[in-house]
């Protein structure tokens, strides 16, 4: 079980205890049971034990509080309850949840919250129960109570805490000191830590070190530890430890060279030094024979060309190679060579410094000297030393070696510039008094002199300018100083042309500047020649052509670019103007001529308005205006005229055109011919419109013929199955239906025959609006057409009362689609007797009519009225006689008759003399011949 | 086939092809009522109707034009390469000249009726192309 969770059942245990004591405190005869709870709260603490032994701080406060409170609280209930007899049970609640906050918070505000709330609470309930005045002294004591001695519990677990965990923290540190303590004793590293200089703690390691014991040690002086000779060292390291110290300690071991590294750091709350140390006396040693080492080895390098020297200081020996002592001009090696003989062989004026170098060097460790030497035989020599400090075992200096080379030529050259120098200043002084010299100082021209081999011998401020560099910078060294790799060839060249008296002229060069950078000068260069007239050198003037050389290159760039351009103007298809901001032209292309058939020379000073329809003058203002303003005009249609009246469209686009000042000094204009375009455009557009509308026709089109096949199938086929279900029901032998039954039947019959009929008009009439309607024709024979339109119309008229003839006639055959001349006769039959009550007549009439024929049906009738006739054959139309009952019709026959007449080419008409004065129908059909019919009629049936 | 007893053993059979179940019923009806002592079998669509012909004599095929799936020329011109002696009629609501050419040209039809006409016409020309 973790800490915690012991901890927290401990404390729960605790309150459950306290409960159940005043639980049985307050039972009647509870005055026994304090000592039970006594007893629980011990077995709670046994419970806590693990708690109680390692953290009792933390639960010893509460557990006598508890028990205190308990036991006096108890009482103070118990006489209360005696002396008042009234209810106390709400309070133990809010005291219980004040101790519950107690304990796990402890917290200041836990019991004053219980208290305030419970003084609430139980004013409420006194109040209630009338007895304020006797309960109120009651209240405060438990109220104050109850803060009181949470306040205490809370206050005094806290500060117990607080102090032991306080002391927890203190050991927790000891512990850790301790353990950093161990490690630091572990460390091989010698670990010492020192306050004032003096020694406050150390590790076994240090101790190694210093061959002492811990107790000699602590307390002890660092520098009592050391070497005086390093005392000055150390002091300056106390004062500033970040750099790394080297020490020298005679101790037990010897003489050790120490190596110190030293942090500040705070122990025991004071700043201290922590420093480690490192015996490095045999690295400085190891070091110091590599470092000789090295030395040899370039010492051998270099041996033959370089004298090489090992001076002893013990000695005062040196061991020399056989140039050491060639450069010395000793032709036999000398016996012995002492400091004094490398001081001695030094020119008088030079000694001291000698000397002062190679003291200088035991401190520095280095040497570096030149000097110049007299030899033995008095000739006078430069000679350069340079040498190294060597040490002993013990780090002590044991010796000085080095390199010695003769420096002579070095110096000569440096002679020759110095003595170059002084004629330079020779030359000034001379200028000074010279009018040439002054036009050389103060030319804008660099003027520069040389000599043959072309080492520069003078320098003008111009030049100085010019390249950057100073006269005294010069002065002495080879002109190609200014060349670029590529030129120094060139320079031998200039300079055999000037050997031999010739000027050069070079118009333009490349030269280098001091900082690098490249410039372009004019090179005039003249020879120079002494007394004699024999060519010494060569004077050259240098003039600075970057910028020149800059603006004639643009010059020519754009004198080509505008050849181009003019190329391109001339051979451009599009017509380019240029005109000033007058709107005068000022150029006009090839291209320009053939638009408008103005020539250059007729169109160049005339106003570019002349090309423009008149009236539209005032546009070209608009042009101008945007031009002054520099904005490029664009017109994408413009209508313009041409010299001989034509007009033509153009496309127009004008930019502002600007001098090399920026300036915008007029425009130029650039016009496409876009007539042809213009034209093929709208009738490319106009083409697109068409087929656009075609195919939205061709569109429709498919779509009615789609409606009307559709509609076609769907409305014929439901009526299929319903004509031979009557047909089945009607017709049926074995039960044939009752006469009343029969009667229904035929209603049903009659209608869907009506219905059939209606669904053929309006699919005819949907045809013929389409277009759709189709002839099939043959020949026929219209008096068998009419004899069995008769026999359909047989029944009908008997059963009316109508009479029926058939009017004599010859045969007549025609080339017609069979079944529309039924349907145009069955119509007109159908609308005679409709209209004709019984007793009248109904005649079918045949005539031929030149090639063709004249078919009538009439009636004795209703008749129509005169006005009526004209509309009969409209769709949707029906004359009725108001008098009359209204007859059932679509409107559509007659339509039909006369859509199915005039396609084949006839006519159809109808007279009458009046209401009630009958009718007569009439039709023709042309005896033209009929083209023989390519398809297949609808209902063909081969016989077998 | 061995059923002596069927009754209609020796009934000539006419196999109706169309997708409506009410015009296939009305149809069966009315051609069996026939004196001439007509079977009918019908079939909703053109693969039926092809099943029915592998499976058993047919003397005459009538057949809807418009049906879902295969159409009425598609299934007569199969039924035609499955058995070129059994006659064919198309039976439509289409009644135009163009369907008419198509049946001839691509079905190789020996009828064409239009569904408008009255039944009993329709049973006359039945009994019409079966002859004798």
């Amino acid at each position: 079980m973790a800490a915690e969770e012991r901890t927290a059942s401990v404390r729960f245990m605790v309150i459950l205890l306290n409960i159940a004591t005043y639980w049985l405190w307050l039972e009647p005869t509870g005055l026994g049971i304090p000592a039970l709870a006594a007893a629980l709260s011990v077995v709670a603490l046994a419970y806590g034990t693990y708690d109680l032994l390692f953290r009792p701080y933390q639960h010893f406060p509460i557990l006598a509080m508890s028990l205190w409170t308990t036991l006096t609280d108890g009482i103070l209930v118990t006489v209360w309850l005696h002396a008042t007899g009234g209810f106390e049970s709400p309070y133990y609640l809010l005291w219980y949840l004040s101790l519950v906050a107690v304990t796990f918070r402890y917290d200041w505000r836990a019991p004053l919250l219980a208290a305030a709330v419970y003084a609430v609470l139980y004013t409420g309930l006194v109040a209630a129960s009338g007895s304020l005045a006797v309960h109120g002294v009651g209240l405060a004591i438990r109220v104050s109570y109850i803060f009181l001695c949470g306040g205490l519990g809370a206050m005094l677990a806290r500060e117990t805490t607080r102090a032991f965990d306080a002391r927890s923290r203190l050991a927790e540190r000891m512990r850790e000191a301790e353990s950093f303590r161990s490690l630091a004793e572990a460390s091989t590293e010698a670990l010492v830590v020192s306050s004032d200089g003096v020694v406050l703690d150390c590790n076994r390691a240090y101790c190694e070190l210093m061959g002492m014991a811990r107790e000699e040690l602590v307390g002890a002086t660092l520098l009592s530890l050391l070497e005086p000779s390093s005392w000055p060292d150390a002091e300056r390291h106390f004062a500033d430890p970040s750099r790394p110290l080297e020490v020298w300690r005679n101790g037990p071991h010897g003489r050790q060279l120490l190596r110190v590294e030293a942090r500040t750091i705070t122990y025991q709350g004071r700043p201290a030094r922590f420093a480690s140390l490192r015996d490095v006396t045999n690295e400085r040693e190891l070091q110091g024979r590599a470092e000789q080492n090295a030395l040899h080895l370039s010492l051998a390098l270099e041996a033959g060309q370089v004298g090489t020297w090992d001076l002893d200081f013990a000695t005062d020996t040196t061991r020399r190679n056989a140039r050491f002592d060639q450069i010395y001009g000793h032709e036999s090696p000398k016996a012995r060579w002492s400091l004094d003989d490398f001081i001695d062989a030094v020119e008088p004026e030079g000694a001291e410094g000698a000397r002062r170098a190679f003291e200088e060097a035991r401190r520095l460790g280095r040497l570096e000297l030149e000097c110049r030497i007299r030899w033995p035989d008095g000739t006078r020599h430069w000679v350069a030393l340079q040498g190294q400090l060597r040490f002993g075992k013990d780090g002590v200096p044991t010796g000085l070696a080095g390199i010695a080379r003769d420096s002579s030529a070095t110096h000569r050259a440096e002679q020759a510039r110095v003595e170059a120098l002084e004629s330079a200043a020779r030359l000034k002084e001379w200028k000074a008094t010279s009018l040439l010299a002054a036009v050389v100082d103060s030319s804008i021209d660099g003027i520069v002199t040389k000599d043959l081999s072309g080492t520069i011998t003078s320098w003008n401020p111009a030049c100085e300018a010019l390249f950057g560099y100073r006269a005294d910078e010069v002065i002495g060294r080879s002109i190609t100083l200014l060349y670029t790799e590529k030129e120094a060839q060139e320079e031998e060249r200039i300079l055999a042309r000037i050997a031999q008296g010739q000027a050069v002229l070079v118009r333009e060069a490349r030269r280098v500047r001091k900082d690098g950078s490249v410039l372009w000068v004019s090179v005039s260069a003249s020879p120079l020649r002494d007394a004699d007239g024999t060519v010494v050198g060569c004077a050259s003037i240098q003039r600075d052509v970057t910028e020149t050389r800059a603006i004639e290159r643009r010059r020519i760039e754009a004198k080509e670019a505008s050849l181009r351009l003019a190329a391109v103007v001339e051979s451009s298809i599009d017509g380019i103007v240029t005109k000033d901001l007058r709107g005068t032209i000022t150029s006009w292309n090839r291209a320009c001529e053939t638009m408008f058939g103005y020539r250059a020379d007729e169109a160049i000073g005339r106003p570019i308005t002349m090309l423009y329809p008149k009236g539209d003058e005032k546009a070209e203002e608009n042009i101008l205006s945007s031009i002054r303003q520099g904005r490029p005009v664009r017109i994408r249609e413009a209508l313009r005229v041409r010299k001989d009246g034509s007009t033509l469209w153009v496309s127009v686009s004008a930019s502002p055109l600007r001098d090399a000042n920026g300036t915008i000094i007029g425009a130029a204009s650039i016009k496409r011919d876009i007539t042809e375009a213009r034209l093929a455009e709208k009738e490319r557009l106009d083409a697109k419109t068409r087929i656009a509308e075609f195919e939205h026709l061709k569109e429709i089109d498919r779509f009615k013929t789609q409606f009307i096949n559709t509609a076609a199938h769907e409305l014929r086929t439901p009526l299929l199955p319903l004509r031979m279900q009557l047909e089945l029901l009607m017709t049926d032998a074995e039960h044939p239906p009752l006469p009343s039954q029969r009667e229904n039947l035929e209603v049903m019959q009659r209608n869907l025959e009506r219905l059939g009929g209606l669904v053929e008009d309006l699919l005819t009439v949907a045809r013929s609006q389409a277009g759709r309607l189709q002839l099939n024709t043959a020949p026929l024979d219209l008096k068998e057409a009419m004899r069995d339109a008769e026999q359909t119309f047989r029944t009908l008229a008997a059963s009316r009362g109508v009479r029926l003839v058939v009017e004599p006639s010859e045969p007549v055959t025609v080339l017609a689609d069979g079944k529309g001349v039924v349907q145009v006769l069955t119509n007109l039959l159908s609308n005679a007797f409709k209209f004709t009550p019984a007793g009248g007549e109904v005649r079918i009439g045949l005539r031929r009519d030149g090639d063709g024929a004249i078919l009538t049906v009439s009636d004795t009738g209703a008749g129509i009225a005169p006005e009526d006739i004209g509309r009969l054959f409209s769709p949707f139309v029906q004359v009725h006689d108001t008098s009359q009952v209204p007859q059932p019709g679509s409107g559509l026959g007659l339509y039909i008759c006369r859509q199915l007449v005039e396609l084949h080419g006839g006519t159809i008409g109808c007279k009458s003399p009046g209401r009630g004065k009958g009718s007569t129908f009439w039709f023709t059909l042309p005896g033209i011949p009929f083209r023989p019919p390519s398809d297949a009629a609808p209902e063909w049936n081969p016989r077998p | 086939m061995t059923m002596t007893t069927d009754p209609d053993q020796g009934k000539r059979t006419i196999l109706v092809v169309d997708d409506e179940p009410d015009i296939l019923f009305s149809i069966k009806l009315l051609l069996e009522r026939s004196p001439k002592g007509l079977q009918v079998v019908t079939a909703a669509s053109g693969v039926e109707g092809l099943d029915v012909l592998r499976s058993r004599d047919i003397d005459l095929i009538v057949s809807d034009f418009k049906m879902p799936g295969m159409d009425g020329i598609e299934f007569l011109l199969q039924a035609h390469q499955l058995k070129p002696d059994v006659p064919r009629v198309m039976f439509t609501a289409y009644a135009d000249a163009e369907l008419a050419r198509r049946a001839v040209a691509e079905a190789f039809v020996q009828g064409f009726l239009a569904k408008t006409m009255p039944p009993r016409e329709l049973v006359q020309r039945v009994e019409a192309i079966l002859g004798d």
